[in-house]
């Protein structure tokens, strides 16, 4: 971190809250808070890791940025190439279309994220075609050349989707969020549905697309070693509400927060010397419907206080650029996934 | 059959007769595995790890069939006077036949991805451990209800008492695991195959079904087979480790040997392509070109040289690699170990063959 | 498991060339085929479904060209013949092969019980011949002509025998199956846009909408269809002309098969919202008709068609089962149900069996929808994993 870069993206207290039927009769009604008043921001040109366990909200965070779904509450506004500010979430229906060609997005699936009744062709130019960017032929030069960009076969362009492999397709949704020169792109989970041997392809390319085209990601991804390997920053977690937020080096080595502390000592290790410590947690983690009180994680937390099960920690920064959503996170030394020598 | 292997696996060929070709889903697999050992097998999809684990127990899904090999099996069990040993040919038996439903549950279990799929969901969890119980262990109801919660307890699940009467869909997926541990350890078997146990689960659930395998392991003294795609699960339990690649076993070693010294270039480049956490930040990876050839168009000689980085034009695309022992510990299948190799046949038709290939 | 069955899934029904280039060809045609291409090379290679295909296209030849087919007009009375067998054909006679020939009819009395009795006469040969000249009758309601498929010039052939005033069996049934058919096709098409229109509004809207159509669904499927079929069916008029009956009873059947295509409809709406293509389809900035157009309906006009193969059986029984109980359509009109009122008694079955001839094409015709519904309903999804 040289110095700061102009902020892409901020996301001011984002909450998503669904109306959950419980009960044999859907009589007991709730509301499972699968987001849970988040904010944070991004830089120009950077890469933040967004990790997480099964029901800690990431995905729909995703969703909700680029209003796929619509948020409850909370603003995501965006600034492009130091313009104005455009409040994304307050947007009218027309204004949003257009300025979708803006943010994009890649999906985990690589089998049901890709129409399977359109070539590869129309699907990659969907984008262009609708924002009305380019007009006929410049659509399949604008197509090829970015399909080629992709390491795609220009010449399978005419094949439908079921032609093609896991990470083939990837490339395919990768086209397609790249065709309108997007500033923004959310990445869920791109290569987690992959081969191990095709990871590294597809992680590569939403590199080396970074570089090239000066893309911001939002990197989703429970695989904490990619996570590492991509981001700038990583923000953690758990539940609906972010637990922590740092830069990469840091977290890894000096975390704040607890939860952080047990996910990193969780990682298995490539190295079979390095016998993973984990941190086993007591229990499972909660359902989103039925959330702890306090701090979501205190009842598998092994530092937990009283006050930790009656009031819920403030989310601020405790050292430069770190910040955490913990009572304690001052006093507590905790384990990296790495060791600083 | 060497001396003290519980399972030697020879040359084993599956294949599956499909209407457009038949798939040769395992193409010559060698595999050994000791009593009390933990032999991981890691490999991408398509590479045959699943279906070599479903031959052992007889379970290949039709229309998959056995067209060679052999799979010898040292089976044990107490009998009337005393421990009786013989070894028995798994692939020779008939998949319904008396002795292989025995041996299945009673001396080789099965733990699966998914648990729901391997519960009834219409009876309670306790009640379908106490069914295994039963079945292998001439015990009362009442004994055999309190052998299910000691089981229970032991794979730690909370409040083992109270839970034995919930149903599969009130167990999350981590206690599910646990059941299903539960479920195959309740015959006290010699090998547990473990087919990607951990894949569907969450981080720290599956640092905490790694913990719980690797001791009830010691405390069993069970042979384990765990099949896995992940290098870093199999780093962390296993003892030895096969990798498997569109059917065959390219190399095989003790876990620190493959790991540090990898012989076999896929071995090599897979090492390289995943991310390490603190080695490769910010850096590109190393990553494995192409894609994993179809299992209806294995490719000629040895199945990786389209994507391998030391493909030899003229011999890695017509000679099929041999089973070469490099020392009594690891052994790899790869021309470039191969004592006799021959020498590289480059006939323009050869060259041309590879580098499309390629 | 993982890789044999993964590629089964994906490629599992393709039959691939044997040689190299003919190999890469089909793999390139594979690659590039449409969704229907991909549905027909599935269904091609479920037989029974093609059987049945086949068959249906039996059907609809003859229900366009009825007239040309039936070798007699359906009330055309052969008042020498009532309640006559059928008649076979005959290719042989003392050994010798002749052009195919009926034989000539006697009648005799059973001197004890009075019975008429009908017999062979050997010594008649009527032989059958193409294009003859019969009835008259306009062809497509435009062309006036005489001229029959097959038929005799003297005498008479009936085929499947003859009813209580003497009509050719044979040529009713053709004509029933005109209007048989037509009942089920017009039926079919009241229910599909019905259940098109009231399923899509709910399954896009949701919410209070769709919970109370959901409601109404339900109320309408909770009543028993036989009854209520025939309460609606018994309070038409009687003295409204066969024509207005035809239509009433079509709409009535129509109206009562909607719930269940509506329901479909709306639970593939519901799942197809949810499929990330569709999201992405949304954030690249489509508007909602592109949506629907281009993403939505074609992934479900497969399924449609398919629940309309299976739905077609029920319109056809339908209409025969109110028929045959006389609270459907009623004579002159002519459909396999009307035709079975004429089978209602014990004395037809012990005597005149061949009365149940329609039978055996109301089953025809059924099982034939059944089966290529069944092979519809295995490719209608090409890409399934």
């Amino acid at each position: 971190m040289s110095e700061p870069r102009p902020h892409l993206l901020k996301v001011k207290n984002l909450k998503k809250y669904y109306a959950a039927r419980q009960g044999m009769f859907g009589d007991g009604s709730g509301t499972v808070k699968a987001i849970d008043g988040i904010s944070f921001h991004i830089e120009q040109g950077e890469t933040l890791g967004l990790v997480g366990e099964s029901g800690s909200g990431k995905t729909t965070t995703g969703r909700v940025i680029l209003r796929a779904v619509e948020p409850t509450e909370g603003q995501v506004l965006f600034r492009l190439n130091g313009g104005g500010i455009t409040d994304f979430t307050a947007l009218p229906k027309q204004a949003l279309r257009a300025f979708r060609r803006n943010v994009q997005m890649i999906f985990q699936d690589p089998y049901s994220s890709l129409n399977p009744r359109m070539t590869v062709r129309d699907i990659i130019a969907e984008p262009l075609v609708v924002s009305g960017l380019a007009k006929g032929s410049e659509i399949d030069d604008r197509v090829r050349q970015v399909a080629l960009r992709c390491q795609l076969n220009i010449e399978h362009l005419r094949r439908y989707p079921h032609a093609f492999s896991g990470g083939q397709r990837q490339r395919i949704g990768i086209a397609r969020a790249l065709v309108v020169n997007p500033k923004f792109v959310v990445c869920d989970e791109p290569v987690s549905a992959l081969d191990v041997s095709i990871q590294a392809q597809i992680l590569n390319l939403l590199m080396d697309a970074q570089q090239e085209f000066g893309l911001t990601y939002l990197f989703i991804a429970h695989d904490l070693s990619v996570v590492e390997h991509v981001s700038n920053r990583v923000a953690v977690m758990y539940l609906g509400r972010i637990v922590e937020l740092a830069p990469t080096s840091k977290l890894f080595y000096q975390p704040l927060h607890p939860y952080t502390e047990a996910l990193m000592s969780a990682i298995p290790d490539l190295d079979p010397d390095r016998m993973m410590q984990p941190k086993i947690l007591e229990g499972e983690i909660p359902s989103p419907a039925n959330p702890p009180r306090g701090c979501h994680f205190h009842p598998r937390c092994a530092y937990a206080q009283e006050i930790c099960k009656t009031t819920v920690p403030e989310f601020k920064e405790y050292k430069p650029g770190q910040f955490a959503a913990c009572h304690f996170a001052d006093q507590l030394q905790l384990q990296g996934a790495l060791k600083s020598n | 059959m060497n001396t003290n292997s519980l399972l030697e696996i020879q040359d084993l060929r599956v294949s599956f007769p499909l209407d457009e070709g038949t798939v040769q889903a395992v193409a010559g697999v060698n595999l050994a595995i000791q009593p009390g050992q933990v032999l991981g097998i890691v490999g991408e999809s398509g590479c045959g790890k699943t279906v070599t684990a479903q031959s052992l127990l007889r379970i290949i899904p039709p229309p998959g069939r056995i067209d060679g090999g052999t799979i010898l099996f040292r089976s044990s069990k107490q009998s009337g006077n005393g421990k009786d040993e013989n070894i028995v040919d798994l692939a020779k038996l008939n998949p319904k036949s008396e002795m292989m439903r025995r041996i299945r549950g009673n001396e080789i279990a099965m733990i699966f991805q998914e648990p729901m799929s391997s519960f009834s969901p219409v009876h309670t969890v306790g009640s379908q451990i106490m069914e295994a119980i039963l079945l292998h262990q001439d015990l009362s109801k009442q004994a055999a209800r309190e052998r299910a919660i000691e089981y229970m307890r032991l794979v730690g699940v909370p409040g083992a008492q109270d839970r034995m009467d919930d149903y599969p869909h009130q167990f999350s997926g981590g206690m599910r695991q646990r059941a299903m541990i539960a479920v195959a350890l309740s015959c006290n078997p010699s090998l547990l195959v473990a087919d990607e146990p951990t894949t569907a689960l969450d981080v720290t659930i599956q640092a905490q079904i790694l913990d719980l395998m690797r001791r009830l392991q010691q405390q069993f003294g069970m042979a384990v087979l765990f099949i896995t795609h992940n290098l870093g699960v199999i780093a962390q339990i296993a003892d030895h480790v096969a990798i498997m690649y569109l059917g065959q076993v390219v190399e095989q070693a003790p876990v620190r040997e493959i790991l540090r010294h990898p012989k076999h270039p896929y071995t090599m480049d897979l090492l390289r392509a995943v991310p390490r956490l603190g080695k490769t930040a910010g850096q590109r990876l190393v990553a494995i070109e192409g894609s994993i050839p179809s299992p209806l168009q294995r490719p000629m000689g040895c199945p990786f040289h389209p994507r391998c980085s030391k493909m030899i034009p003229g011999v890695c695309n017509t000679h099929v690699p041999q089973w070469v022992a490099l020392n009594e510990i690891h052994s790899v299948r790869c021309v470039l170990y191969e004592p006799n190799a021959p020498t590289p046949n480059l006939e323009p038709a050869n060259v041309r063959a590879a580098s499309t290939l390629a | 498991m993982a890789s044999a069955t993964g590629v089964s899934g994906r490629l599992g029904w393709f039959r691939r060339a044997p040689q190299d280039t003919d190999a890469r060809d089909a793999e390139i045609k594979y690659y590039t085929a449409s969704q229907f291409q991909l549905i027909w090379w599935k269904f091609k290679r479920h037989r029974l479904a093609l059987i049945g295909t086949f068959i249906l296209a039996l059907f609809l030849v003859i229900a366009v060209l009825a007239e040309f087919l039936a070798p007699y007009d359906p009330f055309n009375r052969n008042a020498e013949y009532l309640f006559g067998p059928p008649q076979a054909i005959h290719f042989f006679e003392d050994g010798t092969l002749h052009a195919p020939f009926v034989y000539g009819i006697t009648f005799a009395m059973d001197p004890v019980s009075f019975q008429l009795s009908v017999k062979e006469d050997t010594s008649v040969r009527i032989p059958l011949q193409l294009f003859v000249h019969g009835d008259a009758y306009k062809l497509f309601g435009i062309f006036p002509t005489d001229i029959h498929l097959f038929g005799v010039e003297k005498g008479f052939v009936h085929l499947m025998g003859s009813d209580k005033l003497g009509r050719d069996l044979f040529s009713r049934i053709l004509f029933a199956t005109r209007i048989s058919l037509s009942i089920g096709v017009i039926g079919l098409f009241i229910a599909f846009f019905l259940g098109l229109i009231i399923g899509g509004i709910s399954g896009f809207f949701g919410g209070a909408i769709d919970n109370v159509i959901q409601r109404f669904i339900e109320f309408i499927r909770s009543i028993p269809t036989l009854p209520l079929w025939m309460a609606l069916a018994a309070s038409l008029p009687k003295e409204w002309p066969p024509l207005q009956v035809y239509f009433a009873i079509t709409l009535i059947i129509g109206l009562l098969g909607w719930t269940h295509l509506a329901r479909r409809v709306r639970g593939k709406l519901l799942s197809l919202r949810e499929e990330d293509y569709v999201t992405a389809a949304k954030i690249a900035g489509s508007s909602d008709w592109r949506i629907i157009f281009r993403h939505m309906l074609p992934s479900f006009l497969s399924y449609i068609i398919v629940d309309l193969s299976i739905s077609f059986p029920y319109m056809i029984l339908g209409e025969t089962a109110l028929s045959f109980i006389g609270l459907g359509l009623r004579p002159p009109v002519i459909s396999w149900g009307v035709l079975l009122q004429d089978a209602q008694n014990v004395r037809a079955i012990a005597l005149y069996p061949w009365l149940f001839a329609p039978v055996a094409f109301v089953v025809l015709a059924v099982l034939a929808f059944s089966f290529v519904g069944d092979g519809l309903r295995d490719a209608a999804d090409p890409y399934s994993r």
